[in-house]
């Protein structure tokens, strides 16, 4: 898979830019790490949720993992977690309409899959990037 | 013959004659002379020959024929003929017999023979039609079969498929079997059926005959294709519904092909833009050069001549520097390259030197907050003498805010085509808001005026005024100065002020333009508080270094990329907090401690207190009020945006968030704009 479909790099390069040091990239390379951590323990919650039925922490947590996915241009996993805040919000996936709550449901379980392999792409291509094991 | 046989005979209605040995008519039935349509006297005692004179094939087969029985004895019959027949009144028509001829005796002795006619005329067309009617339908089949690039097929009154071509098929994927006899629903998309898409078409077709419509349709392994439809409901000759025709086009490379011609076609228009903007820069740099030298030159001791040579230059090359700042001023509006600034500015001062700089004419100018008409220039200094105009940033200039004249393009054109006459300049009041409210860009309405007594302009010609590098007329250009453009930069300036710019003109009488500019009343009526252009050149650098910013944010990753961004941009001075109630107090201890934030970047939706609710409490504390708030949000929609404007947020930026459009953002805030500032200096 070409690797912009990974990562925006208009986006992703502006970090870059703001690396004081091309080779070690302390900055970014400290973002990208922050950012696993962070999308592990949302994934984790999302599951929590899932299993409790919470669509309203669903919400939350699609719209707060969407901003720090936006910020690092991971496209993919951006506008999954977009739908996800839609559908916890029992709205269809371009924020309109109105969904059952079954529905929200059954749906945001199918997404959550497709997200997590989303982001294991972007995983995979960002430690590449930075050598990381 | 006896006569009562004779007349026996005579009155069948059968077409029956008898014809002798010799071929001569001895006697016809009322049937055989209606169906010959001939009298009887004109045949009865003719020879056949003669009866049959103007159809000689026809004359030829009965005179064989009529041997022929003779020869053998036997009956016969031929046909069915083409026989022209022509009717009692004169009209020609064809007639399809066939004919019997059979041997009789009478009289004992005397040999004839009995010819009948039967009349096969409608039997041969009925056959004929139905012949065509399978050719056609034959054609129509094979028609419908080899058309494989369109799906045509039939569906039944409650929209079952009926009928499936190879063309369907093919689009769709679906064989003949798998799909004859399903609803035709399973070739819309989820969406569309979710929408009763096929039930409103088939409505639709139902009720005007006909529905048309683009849109994506699914393939049988899922996926989609851009489709031209046209759906025609089939009645029979009755009138009674039968079904409906179902016709499918595939779009899909077309609308591939029309998106890539727009593309190209938005890109060379970009292109082009992008090098006039660059070829102005490249073209003014050296020619501010030449003149700059021509200046000193005109210092040193010159001769008379060089003198005259050295001023030569210097007006030649204002000409040329004026044309290249329009180019360069227009390819700036045609790239969209304009940003509007709301800031106070002076209108009556720019308006009175603009004026002055044109010679010595009499103003009249008059403004429309509260005032109902024209006002003289000796009473005006009662007037407001601010408004909040709108600079253009990345020139540094606004219509009526030049300071030299070739930044008012609004006024200059009619000056360079005034030949002979006067010229006033004149207000209008404001134009009040249909409903009464308070829209605050039509609380103040400026308008201004210019009419010369000149030459005039046709009708025909003024709409193309306002087209780039067009002037009023074509054949005696010459006549003119400029490059065309000044009309077009000032409309395309005005509308992006929201204002407009229009013109009305009287040949050989002369014309007026008018500006309107919706511009409320200036919040600082300080003079000080006017921005000029040396207020915009202020080093930004120091502002950025000096300026104090809030970000309201949730998600530590965003706060630690927009910490990053605003210290690389130039900002050090940044607090961070979480949410808005965070952010409330931040900004009230920063304002107790007298040292106050100059600008919040607030992110929309946070936990305990969202960006709005702060924004809403901001706006009600007297100390925070008009500091500015900067929205962040990633959603782009107009709707979002507009509820973050609404709830008193002044402005956004978009998520993620874009290194120079967040400079930009914060510069027009922080360094074009004086709101920070005064507020400080008014504690």
């Amino acid at each position: 898979m070409p690797s912009d479909e990974i990562v925006d790099h208009n986006i992703f390069d502006q970090l870059l830019e703001m690396d004081e040091d091309d080779e070690d990239r302390g900055f970014s390379r400290d973002i990208v790490t922050n950012y696993f951590e962070q999308a592990e323990t949302t994934f984790s919650s999302m599951d929590a949720s899932l299993a409790s039925k919470d669509l309203q922490a669903l919400s939350r947590l699609g719209h707060f993992l969407k901003g720090s996915s936006a910020a690092l241009g991971l496209t993919k996993v951006k506008s999954s977690c977009e739908k996800m805040q839609h559908y916890g919000n029992m709205k269809d996936e371009h924020g309109s309409g109105s969904l059952s709550e079954d529905e929200a449901l059954k749906r945001i379980a199918t997404l959550l899959k497709q997200t997590k392999t989303e982001y294991h792409e972007a995983e995979k291509y960002l430690k590449e990037f930075y050598g990381m094991p | 013959m006896g006569d009562d046989f004779c007349n026996l005979f005579y009155s069948l209605p059968s077409p029956y004659a008898i014809v002798d040995d010799a071929n001569e008519f001895l006697a016809a039935t009322d049937g055989f002379v209606a169906e010959l349509c001939v009298p009887r006297e004109q045949f009865v005692g003719r020879n056949l020959s003669d009866v049959f004179n103007h159809e000689p094939e026809c004359r030829r087969l009965l005179e064989e024929n009529l041997a022929n029985v003779r020869r053998t004895g036997k009956p016969l019959e031929f046909g069915p003929r083409k026989h022209d027949h022509v009717d009692a009144q004169g009209f020609r028509t064809e007639k399809f017999w066939t004919i019997r001829l059979k041997r009789i005796t009478f009289d004992g002795h005397q040999t004839a023979i009995l010819l009948g006619i039967v009349d096969r005329t409608e039997h041969i067309l009925r056959e004929r039609s139905w012949e065509r009617n399978m050719h056609s339908a034959r054609m129509l089949q094979l028609l419908v079969n080899n058309i494989r690039d369109y799906a045509v097929f039939l569906l039944d009154t409650q929209g079952r498929v009926a009928t499936w071509n190879p063309g369907a098929q093919r689009l769709k994927q679906y064989a003949p079997e798998e799909i004859i006899g399903k609803h035709f629903s399973v070739l819309f998309t989820e969406e569309d059926i979710k929408a009763s898409k096929p039930e409103l078409e088939l409505d639709k077709a139902r009720r005007e005959g006909m529905a048309e419509d683009n849109y994506w349709r699914q393939r049988k392994d899922g996926s989609r294709f851009w489709a031209n439809v046209v759906i025609s409901a089939v009645r029979d000759d009755s009138g009674e519904l039968v079904g409906f025709a179902k016709v499918t086009r595939d779009l899909t490379e077309r609308k591939v092909a029309e998106e890539k011609v727009m593309a190209a076609y938005e890109e060379s228009l970009k292109v082009k833009s992008e090098f006039l903007a660059n070829m102005s820069h490249e073209l003014r740099t050296p020619m501010n050069g030449a003149l700059a030298a021509a200046a000193l030159l005109a210092e040193t001791s010159l001769s008379e001549e060089q003198r005259s040579l050295t001023q030569l230059i210097t007006e030649s090359g204002t000409v040329l520097l004026r044309v290249i700042n329009d180019i360069l001023d227009f390819s700036k509006v045609e790239a969209n390259q304009i940003h509007i600034l709301p800031c106070p500015f002076s209108a009556v001062s720019i308006i009175d030197e603009v004026f002055t700089e044109n010679g010595s004419i009499t103003v009249t100018v008059a403004y429309t907050y509260g005032v109902s008409g024209p006002v003289h220039s000796e009473e005006r200094k009662e007037e407001p003498e601010s408004a909040d105009g709108r600079e253009d940033s990345s020139i540094g200039r606004l219509e009526l805010n030049g300071q030299t004249e070739r930044n008012v393009h609004s006024v200059r054109p009619p000056l360079a085509h005034l030949r002979t006459g006067s010229l006033t300049l004149g207000g209008a009041p404001a134009r009040a808001m249909p409903d009464g409210g308070q829209d605050p860009w039509r609380l103040g309405e400026l308008s201004v005026t210019v009419a010369d007594t000149g030459i005039g302009i046709d009708d025909d010609m003024i709409g193309r005024l306002f087209l780039p590098f067009s002037q009023g007329d074509l054949s005696t250009r010459k006549r003119y100065q400029g490059t065309g453009l000044g009309l077009s930069i000032s409309r395309k300036l005005a509308i992006l002020m929201g204002g407009d710019l229009s013109v009305k003109s009287v040949p050989g009488k002369g014309s007026t333009f008018r500006v309107r500019l919706p511009f409320p009343p200036a919040m600082l009526l300080s003079p000080e508080n006017c921005v000029s252009a040396s207020h915009v050149s202020e080093n930004h650098s120091v502002v950025r270094s000096q300026s104090k910013i809030l970000i309201a944010e949730d998600n530590d990753i965003n706060q630690r990329v927009i910490r990053k961004i605003l210290s690389h941009i130039g900002y050090e001075n940044i607090t961070i907090v979480a949410n808005g109630e965070q952010a409330l107090w931040a900004l009230r201890k920063a304002d107790a401690e007298e040292e106050p934030f100059d600008v919040v970047l607030m992110d929309v939706q946070m936990p305990v207190m969202d960006g709005l609710e702060c924004t809403t409490a901001m706006r009600a504390d007297p100390a925070l009020s008009r500091l500015p708030i900067i929205a962040m949000t990633a959603n782009a929609l107009e709707g979002d945006r507009i509820k973050c404007i609404e709830c008193g947020m002044d402005d956004y930026a978009s998520k993620p968030i874009d290194i120079k459009n967040l400079a930009q953002t914060l510069d027009k805030w922080l360094v074009l704009d004086h709101g920070g500032t005064a507020r400080k200096t008014e504690k």
